[in-house]
């Protein structure tokens, strides 16, 4: 077995391998807070649906997300109902309402949901039986996850949304995101009294159910087939795509979030090569000996990239464990759904990984300058 | 510090140039990761309250009650006239304001929400000089100024529906969505009350902004707390900073935005030191003999310590300088991009240069101590 030439290279000056080993742990720490924010923004917007039970949406032809939604006609709904296959089509609707904080008197913009109590549309454990309340006259149910200036949410409050006096009858834990602080849900006879006799025949989005076993891209061609042009039938996943598109693509905190993750990339990458360089530099002599002694070029690249790799597997663990732990806070902090994932805990790793070995192969071109002659000037 | 002796740390910046850059490289990197997060952080604010900070107004009424105050809520007209009751009020202009109820639909483009604002175009209502420039030909029946940097707003010349009603588009201004709102479209009053009649005309009309501009010899915050006394509490009165303001303290609090790019400043500012750290310390050891042989021939640990720091506050001004290039450059894209608004401001520069010299402090406090410790008898 030879000497682990890498390893003790590394663990030769104790505090130099210390502070390199926290400039890679703080850099994949800088990647994975991106990721996150980037995720939880992406998560956010199609929060709501998360919630809902359903296939395929049907939304206008102006749907961009939630808060940019269009509206269909009611009649729509109807038409699909008739579609073989559907087993149900509900309507949902989405405003922005001002609701009165009891205490303060204050009022606050949220997120109101409607949704008719009869059908059943929610799919959060527990969440479908509070439901059943919302059938009496002016009940509401809220996410008690939101910012603590909306007061109480729990039960048995009384409130105000939209200046109409509403009761809380159940709550519920899940979180609303970015842009929207709070959520709550009401039924559709509610919602038309809240905003001032909305008319209930403009859908926010309709909310299509297959019968188990029905092939999802055959309903969608038939309801497209069966439905005029002012409505779009998309399935659920690409609901979620288009509406995270729009978000990412268009909206600024989208485009900050996706241009954060790149920055931290580039940003990791020149890290993660000035170390490796300057690794190599404060061994460069050693190197040279180690010419001297016949060994190749090829023998020294493959060291230091084994240095690389080394480098961000140690820098790599305290990282992820530092991540989930501010993952952790921020979800405390913000509400946001910062969520720690397996495939994301693989990626970047692997990530960290291919940086890190490709800084090394770069910085291991200073190695050609280690001339064993050098060593005896 | 400054003194005639031999400039040491300067010379042991300057020594090795192929180290240098990469220092500098290595803190301009910090620099631009902390200017980025502060940026938009304070951009995301500024771009939020944007709109506000352009009415012509020294005071505003806003209606009551509601916190995140755009939008706004209206109230009715009539405090309007009851403030411009007062003598140093000399004019007191209404804009009106939808949001939620505006829909634009472009010629062969999908139909979307965005914020119209109403005005008569004689008032003046907004600093913006594409605005003052095009009041004439927004005071025509049915025409729309269009916010040029909004999404799928159109071309001057071309027609438009808002809410169904169709409008001619006379010009466009300078102005870019926000965390809200995709695109700005500005009308006269009278077009505002045919797109959205129940707004009512007359005094029962209710009004999302009063602007109030004062005598030029007024006490903005006298008059303001005269009227919170005399005007009944539907409407507050706020100077135009109080309201953008208002605007940015809702954000700031309510929205995770903050912790956000706080947390990414944070980040930035550890970086910063680590990589300050390692360059400082690479460099001390390199240089360790020398040090040594200064402290064998009388030199005290406070001269080395002054030299250190001395060479991390080098680092930080020759760091910054790229730096506040780059960010520049970053700034200018991002805005182009995202059209959140990101300004280099004396203040904000300033700031970071304080945060970046504190950095390569620190770090050059932490490299120095492997000096403090070292002994003349060693290195011989």
């Amino acid at each position: 077995m030879r000497t682990p030439l890498a390893w003790r290279n590394l663990t030769h000056h104790k505090v130099r391998a210390a502070t390199s080993l926290a400039a890679v742990c703080v850099t994949i720490t800088l990647i994975f807070m991106q990721v996150g924010f980037y995720d939880a923004c992406q998560r956010s917007v199609v929060r709501i649906f998360d919630q809902l039970d359903f296939d395929i949406a049907l939304v206008s032809p102006q749907y961009l997300s939630l808060w940019y939604p269009g509206k269909l006609p009611r009649r729509r709904l109807y038409q699909a109902k008739g579609v073989p296959g559907v087993a149900s089509a509900a309507p949902l609707y989405v405003g922005n309402g001002s609701w009165r904080n009891p205490q303060t008197r204050a009022e606050y913009e949220m997120v109101v949901v409607g949704v008719d109590p009869r059908e059943h549309l929610l799919r959060l454990p527990g969440l479908a039986a509070k439901a059943v309340r919302l059938r009496e006259e002016d009940t509401v149910i809220t996410d008690t996850v939101a910012q603590p200036y909306f007061g109480s949410l729990a039960a048995g409050a009384v409130t105000e949304l939209e200046g109409r006096r509403l009761l809380v009858v159940d709550s519920y834990a899940y979180g609303p995101g970015f842009m929207g602080n709070a959520e709550v849900l009401v039924s559709d006879q509610t919602f038309t009294r809240v905003f001032a006799g909305y008319p209930l025949t403009d859908v926010t989005v309709g909310l299509v159910k297959l019968r188990p076993g029905c092939d999802v891209a055959a309903a969608v061609r038939d309801l497209e087939a069966a439905l005029p042009g002012d409505v779009l039938v998309w399935a659920r996943p690409r609901l979620e795509e288009n509406t995270i598109a729009y978000t990412m693509r268009v909206k600024p905190l989208g485009i900050i979030f996706s241009s954060g993750v790149v920055l931290a990339l580039v940003i990791g990458a020149v890290i993660l090569y000035q170390i490796l360089a300057s690794e190599i530099l404060s061994h460069l002599r050693e190197y040279a000996a180690l010419k001297a002694l016949g060994h190749g070029n090829g023998y020294l690249t493959w060291v230091v990239l084994q240095e690389a790799v080394l480098l961000a597997v140690c820098g790599y663990a305290p990282a992820a464990l530092l991540s989930a732990g501010l993952y952790a806070v921020s979800r405390y902090q913000t509400n946001l759904p910062m969520i720690m994932t397996v495939p994301r805990l693989a990626a970047v790793l692997l990530l960290a990984v291919l940086m890190c070995s490709l800084s090394g192969i770069l910085a291991s071109r200073r190695l050609r300058r280690a001339d064993p002659m050098d060593l005896f000037s | 510090m400054w003194s005639r002796r031999t400039p040491l740390a300067w010379r042991n910046v300057m020594h090795a140039r192929a180290r240098l850059a990469t220092a500098i490289a290595g803190v301009a990197l910090a620099v631009l990761i902390m200017f980025v997060q502060v940026g938009l952080l304070n951009g995301l604010y500024d771009t939020q309250s944007r709109i506000v900070r352009l009415f012509n107004a020294d005071l505003v009424l806003v209606g009551k009650q509601i916190e995140s105050v755009l939008p706004p809520r209206p109230f009715p007209r009539k405090r309007l006239v009851q403030a411009h009751g007062r003598a140093e009020v000399v004019a007191a202009c209404p804009v009106y304001a939808e949001e939620y109820r505006a829909f634009w639909r472009s010629p062969g483009a999908h139909e979307y929400r965005l914020v119209v604002f109403g005005f008569d175009p004689a008032d003046a209502a907004f600093q913006i000089p594409e605005v003052e420039r095009q009041a004439a030909a927004l005071s025509q029946p049915d025409t729309a100024l269009v916010d040029a940097r909004g999404k799928g707003l159109a071309e001057a010349g071309a027609t438009a529906e808002l809410s169904g009603h169709h409008l001619r588009v006379v010009g466009t201004f300078p102005l870019g969505p926000d965390l809200r709102v995709d695109g700005t479209v500005l009308v006269n009053d009278r077009t505002f009350f045919k797109c959205f009649p129940d707004r009512g005309r007359g005094p029962a009309g209710r009004v999302a902004f009063g602007l109030l501009r004062l005598a030029p010899d007024a006490d903005a915050f006298r008059v303001r707390d005269e009227l919170r006394h005399d005007l009944p509490d539907d409407v507050r009165v706020l100077t135009r900073q109080e309201l953008a303001e208002l605007v940015e303290d809702y954000w700031a609090k309510n929205q995770p935005i903050g912790y956000v790019f706080g947390l990414g400043a944070i980040v930035g500012f550890a970086i910063g030191v680590i990589i300050c750290y390692q360059i400082l310390y690479s460099a001390l050891v390199e240089r360790f003999p020398q040090y040594a042989t200064l402290k064998a021939i009388g030199y005290d640990n406070g001269y080395l310590v002054q030299v250190v720091l001395q060479e991390a506050l080098y680092l930080a001004f020759l760091g910054f300088v790229p730096g506040l290039l780059a960010s520049a450059a970053v700034y200018a894209g991002l805005e182009s991009v995202s059209g959140i608004l990101l300004r280099l401001t004396v203040v904000r520069v300033a700031l970071l240069l304080i945060f970046t010299c504190a950095m390569c402090c620190l770090a050059g406090a932490l490299a120095v101590r492997k000096l403090l410790r070292s002994d003349p008898a060693e290195v011989f």
